[in-house]
């Protein structure tokens, strides 16, 4: 019950394929909204002192050499939508050397429904607005622009520490779900205080097991979504695998936490969590935190049985996240009715040119807007459908 | 600026919702108004901080008499006609009025003057929860209502306060999240206050 109610106020509906009448239709069958950005405007962003650009429609590549500032662009776009950087930075680090603070703006559209979304920070924080009015929490503006992107750096999303991977369901979640962007929230409040009363002396065990409820009860609704999640991006995972190998392979994913044998619904799951927290009491005093939750879960990756994230070859690590990241935009799609802006990094370095050929038409089929970055003798071989712009030293030539 | 004015716009700043534009305009305001209105404003706020005080017997604000062994004692502990029966717990004095004005519940109330706060070292002591404890074991209420916020704050401290008053063998309630999870119970209207308190559980 809970569940469809607090469904409904997530960002998109999901709208049934052909069913939905109110949507404008192509003459050749469904017809499905997909998301363009237009416009970016970047300050004291990395390498960028200022930028104003306007994107022409279509797949735009980016061109240029090293450090001319290709990635940087591409997660100034990502930041927009998700409030985090691809690249696993903390937000200073964004900050141009020498400056306070960066802000970017974007106007997206979704068909012809323009959107114009504002990001600034400082020191003191981030603030966002939305076509002008100021948002009252900076998750207003999650979901505004889809996205979904492919770089360097997610290698160390498969082989890399859990967090990476849990990071990487929160980016994707954070998109599609106002509710569990709330519940990520409580849950780290939970886990704060829960933990600050832990290491308190005399150390008071009623006043640490009062946030066992309101800890468990957030720690049930993100784990309920993020299984739905896993379970959604694994569906197509073995066929887009296939698609881009052009071979047949097991490619599985899976939810990790102590109660996933159990395989309860949530309501149960609450009741459950509050179990496992009382068993685990010791072990948390003795550490000084509490030691399970979504916050030390992880996500599987298997091919054929092995486990991706150890026994793996950088190759397969490499591919497995690109059929991931093609998953999740279908994911993100399904779930929003709409077709997000794909951001693809340096593909030509990261993929052989035999799987690039076979990766770029999987993706152009499933993103309207596709934004690729590539070193200048990279660029032929991405036979780029669109424009071709040259960057270099923080500056782009229209 | 002139440094009477400075001081003046320091202090406004200090005041929650107001910025540095609200300040400035505050301050013009006083200066071209009558000083009458400058005077009773100055009155006023002095003689707040003068005679108000928190209730000795359950934490909501209270006038203070002239007599200063008396301890203050707020309006509803001194109203003779309320309720003995059931006893409301809430987070703020400004939650007590919310109550009042749904006109729903006519029984005492205990206000904890806040949540808790680990982080912050608010717990059972600096929310005096002991002498909540000692209020209810010596009174004879048939019925308590835990009416703090449906946040993770408001959760664990009733949680702790279900620990705590189990052994009285007092029946405990808590108000229906009729409010949504996540809202505040000072933000609530009247309407949903009333239905939350209509709706209330038994607490396990
Ligand atoms: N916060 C920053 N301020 C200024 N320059 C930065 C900052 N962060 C990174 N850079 C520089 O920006 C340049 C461009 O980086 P990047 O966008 O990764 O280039 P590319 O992807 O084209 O190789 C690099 O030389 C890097 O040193
Ligand atoms: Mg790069
Ligand atoms: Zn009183």
């Amino acid at each position: 019950m809970r569940n469809a109610v607090e469904a409904s106020l997530d960002y998109g509906k999901r709208r049934g394929g052909c069913k939905a009448s109110v949507l404008p239709r192509r003459r050749w069958g469904c017809y499905t909204p997909s998301m363009r950005l237009k416009s970016l405007e970047l300050d004291h962003f990395r390498i960028y002192e200022r930028l104003r650009l306007e994107l022409p429609p279509g797949e735009v590549c980016l061109a240029g050499a090293n450090a001319a500032g290709k990635t940087s662009l591409l997660e100034a776009v990502y930041y927009l939508a998700t409030a985090r950087s691809f690249r696993f930075a903390e937000d200073r680090d964004l900050v141009r050397w020498g400056a306070q603070g960066f802000g970017l703006r974007a106007a997206a559209l979704r068909d012809d429904e323009e959107t114009r979304l504002a990001l600034a920070y400082r020191s003191g924080g981030k603030t966002a607005a939305v076509d002008g009015e100021r948002c009252p929490r900076l998750s207003s503006i999650l979901g505004r622009l889809l996205t979904c992107c492919f770089t360097v750096e997610d290698l160390d999303t498969v082989r890399g520490a859990a967090g990476r991977r849990r990071r990487f369901l929160d980016l994707v979640l954070g998109q599609v779900s106002q509710s569990y962007t709330r519940a990520m929230g409580e849950l780290r409040d939970c886990l704060r205080q829960r933990n600050a009363a832990l290491r308190a002396d005399p150390l008071d065990r009623a006043a640490v097991t009062a946030w066992d409820r309101p800890l468990s009860r957030a720690a049930a609704r993100i784990i309920e979504l993020r299984r739905a999640a896993v379970d959604e991006l694994a569906a197509p995972a073995p066929q887009i695998f296939a698609e881009i190998t052009a071979s047949r392979h097991d490619l599985r994913l899976d939810y990790e936490g102590p109660l996933e044998e159990t395989r309860l619904g949530a309501a149960d799951l609450e009741e459950a969590f509050i179990e496992l927290l009382r068993r685990r009491f010791e072990r948390d005093r003795r550490r000084g935190c509490t030691t399970a939750g979504p916050h030390r879960d992880d996500l599987a990756l298997r091919l054929d049985g092995n486990d991706l994230r150890r026994y793996a070859s950088r190759g397969q690590q490499r591919l497995a996240m690109v059929a991931l990241r093609l998953a999740e935009a279908d994911f993100l799609h399904q779930r929003t009715g709409t077709r997000p802006i794909f951001l693809l990094d340096d593909v030509a370095s990261e993929l052989d040119a035999e799987t690039t050929a076979r990766v770029l038409p999987a993706l152009r089929s499933r993103v309207d807007q596709l934004l690729l970055t590539a070193l200048p003798q990279d660029v032929g071989d991405l036979s780029v459908d669109g424009t071709v712009l040259s960057i270099d030293g923080g500056r782009v030539r229209q | 600026m002139v440094p009477s004015l400075k001081r003046l716009l320091a202090a406004l700043r200090r005041l929650p919702g107001v910025g540095a534009k609200s300040a400035q305009r505050i301050g013009y305001h006083l200066l071209r108004a009558e000083k009458s209105e400058s005077y009773e404003l100055a009155r006023s706020i002095v003689n707040l901080a003068e005679r108000v005080a928190l209730c000795s017997i359950c934490g909501n604000i209270a006038e203070t008499t002239a007599d200063e062994n008396r301890r203050p004692v707020c309006e509803i502990c001194s109203d003779p006609e309320r309720d003995e029966e059931r006893l409301l717990i809430v987070e703020e004095p400004y939650n007590v009025e919310s109550f009042e004005r749904t006109g729903v519940f006519n029984g005492r109330y205990h206000v904890l003057g806040g949540l808790f706060d680990p982080l912050a070292g608010i717990g059972a002591e600096e929310l005096g929860l002991d002498k909540l404890r000692r209020r209810i074991a010596e009174a004879a209420y048939n019925e308590i209502i835990l009416a703090t916020s449906p946040t993770a704050a408001g959760e664990a401290t009733a949680a702790y306060l279900r620990e705590l008053l189990e052994p009285l063998n007092v029946r405990l309630t808590r108000i229906a999240v009729g409010l949504s999870a996540g809202a505040d119970v000072d933000y609530a209207d009247e309407v949903s206050l009333r239905l939350a308190v209509e709706g209330r559980r038994e607490m396990h």
